[in-house]
C-alpha cells in the first residue's frame, strides 16, 4: 500500500483564495449597500464566481499534485493545534459542487431578493456562509473544522430567519437551537477522539489507544449526532422542514443542496476515519483486508491472531456501517412519507431532502460494512451528493421563480404553469427526471451504484453468514419502495403545480403569471445543465472526478475502486431495476390523484392530504423536551423559595435554641461576682444587638440559605466522589 | 529557571503613578473637568505605558524586585514582578485604562470621587499583583477592597447603597478569614510568606490536617472574591448597582484578584505536589462545578441585564478555579489564559451594557427589542463577545474551553468536559436570546409586514464610549485567532505553566 500518498503535501494559494474571496465579496457587498443596489448584486455574483472558478482550479490542482495546503496559522496554541487550510481530493471535490450551487444560488438572488427586505444583509451573510462551508471541506483536522463548521451553522441563522415572520421566527429559533446542541455534541465527539487517539487530525496515529475502549463509541455517538443534525439524518431532523422552506429560495437551494451536505461529509470523514488506521502499518494494510476477506475461508488464521486489533477494528466499522444503514433507511422512508403528504412546494422539497439524505447516508453506511471492499459504496455516495445538489438547488431556485412569479406555492392551488412558464417547467422537469432516477439523468447512475453497493453488502453478508445478511435484505427493499415513493411525490408535485388545468378560483389569477426573470433562469439553468451532464456521461464523471476521490482513501481495493469506476450503467440489467420503482410510484400517484387525472368525483381516502397524529412524531416530543427544559430554571427558583424559607427557619430555630440555652440554663448559672455585670448588662446588650443586627441579618438570610445549601450539596457530591 | 532577577524601581513606579491622578483633582478640584478627567486618563495611560515597558524583560523570564519596608525579621513589604504577577498586572492595567477612558463620558457627577478612587485602586491592585510575598499581597488585597467601595456605591441609590454594605460585609469578613490564613501559614511555615514556583509548604512542615485547615481557610478567604459558589452573594447586586466601568472592572479584574490569590495559593505556596499528596483538588472541582452550573441556571432567570451578566461572571470566574484544580499543564494554561480572556469578554460586555444604559436608559432585556438598529456598533461588539462567552470559535472563549477540555482529557477525567459543554449550552440559552432581541425584532413587529427598521452606523454614542467597548471585541476575535503573538496571555501563561510543573 502507498504509504506516502498524503503526506506529500503541495504549497497553494487557492484553498486561501476560496475562502478569503466570499469574505472580500460580503465586505464588499456591505460597504456598497442599499444605496449601490445593483453594484452590490453584481458583486456578489462576481465574488461567488470568482470563488467558483478558484474551486475548479483548486480541483485541478488537486487531480494532478496531490494534497494542497495553505499555512492559514491561526489559533495556534502552542505546537499541538493549529488551524490550517488543506485540501485533498474529497475536500476539493465538495468544495466545487458547493461553488456550483453557490454560484447559480446568487445569479437566481441577483433579481429574486427584489421583493424581500434587508437585502444587503443577506447577502453579507450568503457569502460569509460560503466562505465558511468552503472552509469546512477545506481543513484535515477537527480543530479547524469545528471553526468553520460552527461558523456555518450560526451564520446560516440569519438566512433562515431572514423574511422575521412569526414562522420564520419559530422556525429559525428551532434551528439555532438544534445547530447549538448539535455543535456541542460534536466538540464533545472531538475531545473523546482527541483524548483517546492523540490527535485532531482525520488520520490518527497507528499507536493510539484508539482501538479499544468503550469511550469510542460514545465519542462515535457524539460525532455522528453533531453531523448528523445538519446531515437532517432523522430522528435529528426536526429542524430542517421548518427551516428549508422558511429562509428566502436562493437559502433554500444552499441550505439543501450544500450545507445539509456538510453533515454527510462529515460522517463520511468519521467513518474513513476510523476506517483508515491501520493501513499506515505496512503489514497492517493487508490485516485490513485479510479481516474483511476472513468471511471467505479460515485459510488466513495465523495472520488473524497477530492481527487481532484490527480485526476487532473492522469487526467495529463493519457495525458502525450497519447501524449507519440502519438510519439511512429510517430517514430515507420517513422523509419519502412525509414529503408524500404535503402541500406546499418547498416543504415537500425540505422533506424530499430528509429522504435524499438518506440516500447518500446509505452510501456511506455501506462504505462502512465493506471495508476495504466499499469504493462502490463510496462512490454511489459522492456521485448522488453531487447529483443532490444540483438537482434540489435547481428546485429550490425554481420554487423560487413560482413564488416570485405566482406568489403561491400550495401546489393544489397552482396549475397549468408550464404555459406560463415554459422555461422553468423544462428545467424542473429535467430535476424531476433527474430525482426519479430516469435513464439518462443523473439520479439513474447514482441510485445503480448504491444499488450495486448493497448488493455487493448483501452478498458479503451471505458469504460470511452473518446474521445481519436479512436486515441488509430488508433494507435493499426499503430503498426500492422509497425509490418508488421519490418518483410518487415528484409526479404528484409536478403535476399539480405545471401540468394540471388550474382550479376555476385560481385561473384568473395564473393568467397574469408571466415567465422567470433572466437571472433566475440563468441560476435554475446552470444547475439543470449539471443534471443533464452528470446523466449523460457518467463514465466520465466516474473516470474523471469520483474514481481519483475515492482513490486517494487508504485501504481501500484499488481494484474495486477500478470496477466502480468501469460500472456498465446503461445496461438491461441497470435498466430492468428501475421498473419496479417506476411501476410503485405510477401507482401510488393515480391511487392519490386520479379524481384530478380522470375530471372524477373523489370518493375514499385521499391519500395525498394523509395527516398523522402530532404525538407519532419526534419534533412533538422535542418541543415539549425543550419547553420543559427551558421552564425548568424558572421552576427551580420557585420551588427553591419554599426551600429557602424552610432553611432559614431552621436556622432561626438553631440561633432561637441557643439563645433559649444560654438564657435559661448558662445565664442563671453566672452567679459569681465579677461576672455579675455582665449578668447585670447582657440581657440588655443582647435586646441591643437583637434590635440592630435582625434586619441585617433579614437582609442576608437568602444569602445565608444559599451557602448553606450549597455547602451541603458540594458535601454530599464530596462524599460521594470519596467512596467511589 | 534562565532568567535573572534583578532590584528595580519600575514596580514601584507602576503603582505611584495613579496617585498622580489624585492629587490633580485634590489639588484643582474645581479645574477644568476636562484636564482634570484627561489628566485621570493619561496617569492611567502611563502606567500601561510603564507596565509594558518590562514585558521585553519579562518575556525572557527575568524578574524585578524592590523592597518597601521591613515589618519584623523576615517579613517585608516587597514587590517581584515574576511572569504570573506581571501576567495580572498587564491585564489590569490595559482594562484600568480602557475603562477610564470609558469613565469620561459616563461619569456625570461627582466625578473628581469616583476618578479619585479609581486611581487609588488602581494602585492597590497593581501592588497586588505584584506583590512577593502573602503577606504584601494580603494589605493590597485589603486596601483594594477599601478603595472599591466608594465604586460600587458611586449612584447613592438605595440599592446601590445596599449593595455596597453587602459588599463590605462579605469583603471584612472574607478579609478576617485570610488572616487568620496568614497567621497559620506564616506560623506552620517557618515564618516564610514568600511565594516560591514549586510552593514554600510541604508535610514536613505541618501535618496533613493543618495544611489542609490552611488551604480551607485561604480558599474560603479568596473565594468571596473569587464569588465561588457559596459566598458570592454579592456579585450579583454590587454588579447592577455600580456604573459600569466599575462593574467591568470588577468584573474583568476584581473578581480575578480573588482568582490570583487562589492561583498563588495553589501553585506557589502549596504547590502541585503538595496538592496532590493533599488531594486539595476534589473539592476545589466540585465547588468549581457547582458554580458554573447553578450560576448559568441562576443567570438564565434573569432580566436584568447587568444581573444576567453578574451571574455569567460567577460561573466564567470559576472556570479559572476548574482549570487550577485540573493540577494538569493544559488545564492551568486554560483556567489562567482565562483570567485574561474573561477580562476582555466581560469586560465588553459590561461597557456595552453602559453604553445601552446611557443611551436608552433601558436594564432590561425584555425591553431591549430592535436595540440593535438604534446602536449598531454596540450591539454587534456585543453579540461577537456574547458568542465567545459561548465558545465559538474563532475567540478566546474558544481558546479558554478548547484548553481545558484538553487538561480535562489529560487529567483523565472526561467528566469537566460535560461540565464545560453544558455551561456552553447555558451560556447559550441566555446570551443568545439578547442578541435575537435586539437584531431580529423591533418595536412593533408583531404586525406583518411592517417596515423593518434600518441598520445606521453614525454617531450612537460619543467616541469615548464606543472606542474602549470596539477594542475590547476586536481584541476577543484577534486574541483569538493569533493566540501565541508575545505580549498575548499566552505567551505569558506558558511561561508560567512551564515553571511551575
Amino acid at each position: 500500500m502507498e504509504v506516502e500518498k498524503t503526506t506529500e503535501l503541495v504549497f497553494s494559494i487557492l484553498p486561501t483564495l476560496a475562502l478569503g474571496l466570499p469574505i472580500l465579496g460580503a465586505a464588499a457587498a456591505a460597504f456598497a449597500g442599499e444605496r449601490r443596489a445593483r453594484l452590490r448584486n453584481w458583486l456578489v455574483v462576481a465574488s461567488s464566481g470568482l470563488t467558483l472558478l478558484v474551486a475548479i482550479l483548486m480541483l485541478a490542482r488537486v487531480f494532478s499534485s496531490g494534497t494542497v495546503y495553505f499555512n492559514l496559522d491561526i489559533m495556534r496554541i502552542g505546537d499541538r493545534f493549529v488551524g490550517n487550510l488543506e485540501v485533498d481530493a474529497l475536500g476539493a471535490f465538495f468544495a466545487f459542487f458547493a461553488a456550483v450551487v453557490w454560484f447559480a444560488a446568487s445569479l437566481h438572488a441577483f433579481k429574486y431578493m427584489d421583493h424581500e427586505q434587508k437585502r444587503t444583509r443577506f447577502f453579507f451573510f450568503m457569502l460569509l456562509t460560503e466562505a465558511a462551508t468552503l472552509g469546512v471541506f477545506m481543513v484535515q483536522d477537527f480543530f479547524t473544522l469545528y471553526l468553520f463548521f460552527e461558523a456555518m451553522g450560526l451564520m446560516a441563522y440569519v438566512l433562515v430567519v431572514h423574511s422575521e415572520t412569526a414562522k420564520a421566527r419559530a422556525a429559525a429559533t428551532k434551528y439555532i437551537v438544534m445547530t447549538i446542541i448539535g455543535g456541542l455534541s460534536l466538540l464533545a465527539g472531538i475531545f473523546l477522539y482527541l483524548g483517546y487517539s492523540g490527535t485532531i487530525g482525520f488520520v490518527p496515529p497507528v499507536e493510539s489507544v484508539w482501538l479499544t475502549g468503550s469511550f469510542k463509541v460514545v465519542a462515535l455517538v457524539c460525532l455522528i449526532a453533531g453531523f448528523g443534525v445538519k446531515a437532517g439524518m432523522v430522528p435529528l431532523h426536526v429542524w430542517l422542514p421548518d427551516a428549508h422552506p422558511a429562509a428566502p429560495s436562493p437559502a433554500s437551494a444552499l441550505l439543501s443542496g450544500v450545507m445539509i451536505k456538510v453533515g454527510a461529509y462529515g460522517i463520511l470523514r468519521t467513518v474513513l476515519t476510523f476506517f483508515q488506521q491501520p493501513p499506515l502499518h505496512e503489514a497492517e494494510g493487508h490485516v485490513v483486508e485479510t479481516a474483511s476477506h476472513a468471511a471467505e475461508g479460515a485459510a488466513h488464521g495465523a495472520a488473524q491472531g497477530v492481527a487481532h486489533g484490527a480485526s476487532s477494528l473492522a469487526t467495529n466499522v463493519q457495525t458502525l456501517g450497519l447501524i449507519i444503514i440502519g438510519f439511512a433507511v429510517l430517514t430515507m422512508f420517513v422523509g419519502m412519507i412525509l414529503a408524500l403528504v404535503q402541500r406546499d412546494i418547498k416543504r415537500t422539497l425540505a422533506y424530499s431532502s430528509v429522504s435524499q439524505m438518506g440516500y447518500i447516508l446509505f452510501g456511506v453506511g455501506c462504505l462502512g460494512f465493506l471495508g476495504a471492499e466499499g469504493g462502490m459504496g463510496m462512490g454511489g455516495s459522492l456521485y448522488h451528493i453531487m447529483n443532490h445538489a444540483f438537482f434540489k438547488g435547481c428546485f429550490f431556485l425554481a420554487a423560487g421563480a413560482i413564488v416570485f412569479c405566482a406568489h403561491e406555492l400550495d401546489m393544489f392551488k397552482l396549475g397549468g404553469l408550464w404555459r406560463r412558464m415554459p422555461i422553468t417547467t423544462i428545467f424542473w422537469s429535467i430535476s424531476a427526471l433527474g430525482i426519479m432516477g430516469i435513464v439518462f439523468f443523473n439520479g439513474f447512475v447514482s441510485k445503480t451504484l448504491l444499488h450495486h453497493a448493497i448488493l455487493e453488502s448483501h452478498v458479503l453478508a451471505e458469504s460470511g453468514h452473518l446474521a445481519s445478511a436479512g436486515w441488509i435484505k430488508a433494507a435493499e427493499i426499503i430503498f426500492i419502495i422509497t425509490s418508488g415513493g421519490t418518483i410518487a411525490y415528484i409526479t404528484k408535485m409536478t403535476y399539480y403545480t405545471f401540468f394540471r388545468r388550474p382550479r376555476e378560483e385560481d385561473a384568473g389569477h395564473i393568467e397574469h403569471v408571466k415567465e422567470a426573470p433572466l437571472w433566475m433562469l440563468a441560476g435554475m439553468g446552470i444547475l439543470a445543465a449539471g443534471v443533464l451532464f452528470n446523466g449523460l456521461f457518467p463514465g466520465l464523471l466516474l473516470g474523471k472526478l469520483i474514481a481519483p476521490t475515492v482513490e486517494t482513501v487508504h485501504g481501500l481495493d484499488p481494484e474495486l475502486v477500478e470496477h466502480m469506476a468501469n460500472t456498465h450503467i446503461f445496461i438491461w440489467a441497470n435498466i430492468k431495476e428501475i421498473m419496479v420503482p417506476l411501476a410503485i410510484g405510477i401507482s401510488i400517484f393515480i391511487l392519490g390523484a386520479w379524481p384530478d387525472l380522470f375530471g372524477l368525483k373523489r370518493r375514499g381516502p385521499d391519500i395525498f392530504a394523509m395527516r398523522l397524529p402530532r404525538w407519532l412524531g419526534v419534533d412533538y416530543w422535542y418541543v415539549r423536551v425543550a419547553r420543559a427544559s427551558l421552564a425548568l430554571p424558572f421552576m427551580g427558583h420557585r420551588a427553591y423559595e419554599p426551600v429557602k424559607d424552610q432553611v432559614v427557619k431552621g436556622m432561626k430555630a438553631g440561633a432561637g435554641g441557643t439563645v433559649q440555652l444560654v438564657r435559661d440554663v448558662i445565664y442563671p448559672s453566672l452567679t459569681s461576682k465579677p461576672l455579675g455585670w455582665v449578668r447585670e448588662n447582657s440581657l440588655q446588650l443582647y435586646g441591643d444587638a437583637r434590635s440592630r443586627l435582625m434586619p441585617r441579618l433579614r437582609e442576608y438570610q437568602g444569602d445565608i440559605a444559599v451557602g448553606a445549601l450549597v455547602i451541603a450539596v458540594s458535601l454530599t457530591m464530596f462524599l460521594i466522589m470519596k467512596l467511589l | 529557571m534562565p532568567g535573572k532577577s534583578s532590584f528595580s524601581v519600575i514596580p514601584l513606579i507602576a503603582i505611584l503613578l495613579p496617585w498622580i491622578s489624585l492629587v490633580v483633582i485634590l489639588a484643582v478640584p474645581k479645574g477644568s473637568r476636562r484636564v482634570r478627567l484627561w489628566v485621570c486618563f493619561l496617569g492611567s495611560l502611563a502606567t500601561l505605558g510603564v507596565v509594558l515597558s518590562l514585558l521585553p524583560g519579562i518575556l525572557d523570564g527575568n524578574s524585578y524586585t524592590i523592597k518597601l519596608a521591613s515589618v519584623v525579621e523576615g517579613l517585608e513589604m516587597r514587590l517581584t514582578v515574576d511572569t504570573l504577577g506581571y501576567y495580572f498586572g498587564l491585564v489590569l492595567s490595559f482594562l484600568w485604562m480602557l475603562a477610564t477612558l470609558y469613565s469620561i463620558s459616563y461619569i456625570d457627577h461627582k466625578e473628581n470621587r469616583f476618578f479619585a478612587f479609581m486611581a487609588m485602586c488602581e494602585s492597590f491592585l497593581l501592588g497586588a499583583a505584584f506583590a512577593s510575598n502573602m503577606f504584601t499581597y494580603f494589605i493590597f488585597y485589603e486596601l483594594m477592597t477599601f478603595g472599591s467601595y466608594p465604586l460600587i456605591i458611586h449612584e447613592e441609590t438605595a440599592m446601590a447603597r445596599r449593595a455596597g454594605y453587602k459588599y463590605l460585609v462579605y469583603a471584612i469578613s472574607a478579609g478576617t478569614v485570610l488572616f487568620f490564613a496568614i497567621v497559620a501559614h506564616y506560623f506552620w511555615s517557618g515564618g516564610d510568606l514568600s511565594f516560591q514556583e514549586l510552593g514554600t509548604l510541604s508535610l514536613a512542615s505541618a501535618s496533613r490536617g493543618i495544611l489542609m485547615t490552611i488551604f480551607f481557610t485561604y480558599l474560603a478567604g479568596f473565594g468571596v472574591k473569587a464569588a465561588i459558589m457559596p459566598l458570592h452573594g454579592w456579585v450579583p447586586d454590587a454588579h447592577p448597582a455600580a456604573p459600569s466601568p466599575a462593574s467591568a472592572l470588577l468584573s474583568g479584574v476584581i473578581l480575578k484578584a480573588g482568582a490570583f490569590g487562589i492561583i498563588r495559593v495553589v501553585f506557589f505556596v502549596f504547590g502541585i505536589d503538595l496538592m496532590r499528596q493533599l488531594s486539595l483538588f476534589t473539592v476545589m472541582a466540585v465547588l468549581a462545578c457547582i458554580t458554573i452550573v447553578v450560576a448559568s441556571v441562576f443567570a438564565l432567570t434573569q432580566d436584568n441585564l447587568k444581573r444576567r451578566l453578574a451571574y455569567s461572571s460567577i460561573g466564567q470566574v470559576s472556570y479559572i478555579i476548574l482549570g487550577l484544580s485540573m493540577l494538569t499543564q493544559d488545564g492551568a494554561l486554560g483556567g489562567m489564559m482565562h483570567l485574561a480572556h474573561h477580562a476582555i469578554m466581560k469586560g465588553c460586555l459590561f461597557l456595552c451594557a453602559g453604553v445601552i444604559l446611557v443611551k436608552t436608559g433601558k436594564k432590561k432585556i425584555s425591553e431591549m427589542r430592535g436595540i440593535g438598529y438604534q446602536l449598531p456598533i454596540t450591539m454587534i461588539c456585543f453579540s461577537v463577545c456574547a458568542l465567545a462567552m459561548m465558545g465559538t470559535p474563532p475567540s478566546v472563549g474558544f481558546i479558554s474551553k478548547w484548553l481545558l477540555g484538553s487538561g480535562a482529557l489529560e487529567a483523565g477525567l472526561p467528566v469537566y468536559i460535560v461540565i464545560l459543554l453544558v455551561s456552553a449550552l447555558l451560556s447559550a440559552a441566555y446570551f443568545l436570546p439578547i442578541i435575537y432581541i435586539a437584531f431580529f425584532r423591533w418595536e412593533g413587529d408583531e404586525v406583518e409586514g411592517g417596515q423593518k427598521p434600518k441598520l445606521v452606523f453614525g454617531k450612537e454614542a460619543d467616541h469615548k464610549l464606543i472606542v474602549p467597548v470596539v477594542i475590547l471585541a476586536v481584541l476577543t476575535v484577534v486574541v483569538g485567532i493569533w493566540v501565541t503573538v508575545p505580549g498575548f496571555p499566552y505567551s505569558l501563561v506558558t511561561k508560567i505553566v512551564n515553571v511551575i510543573f
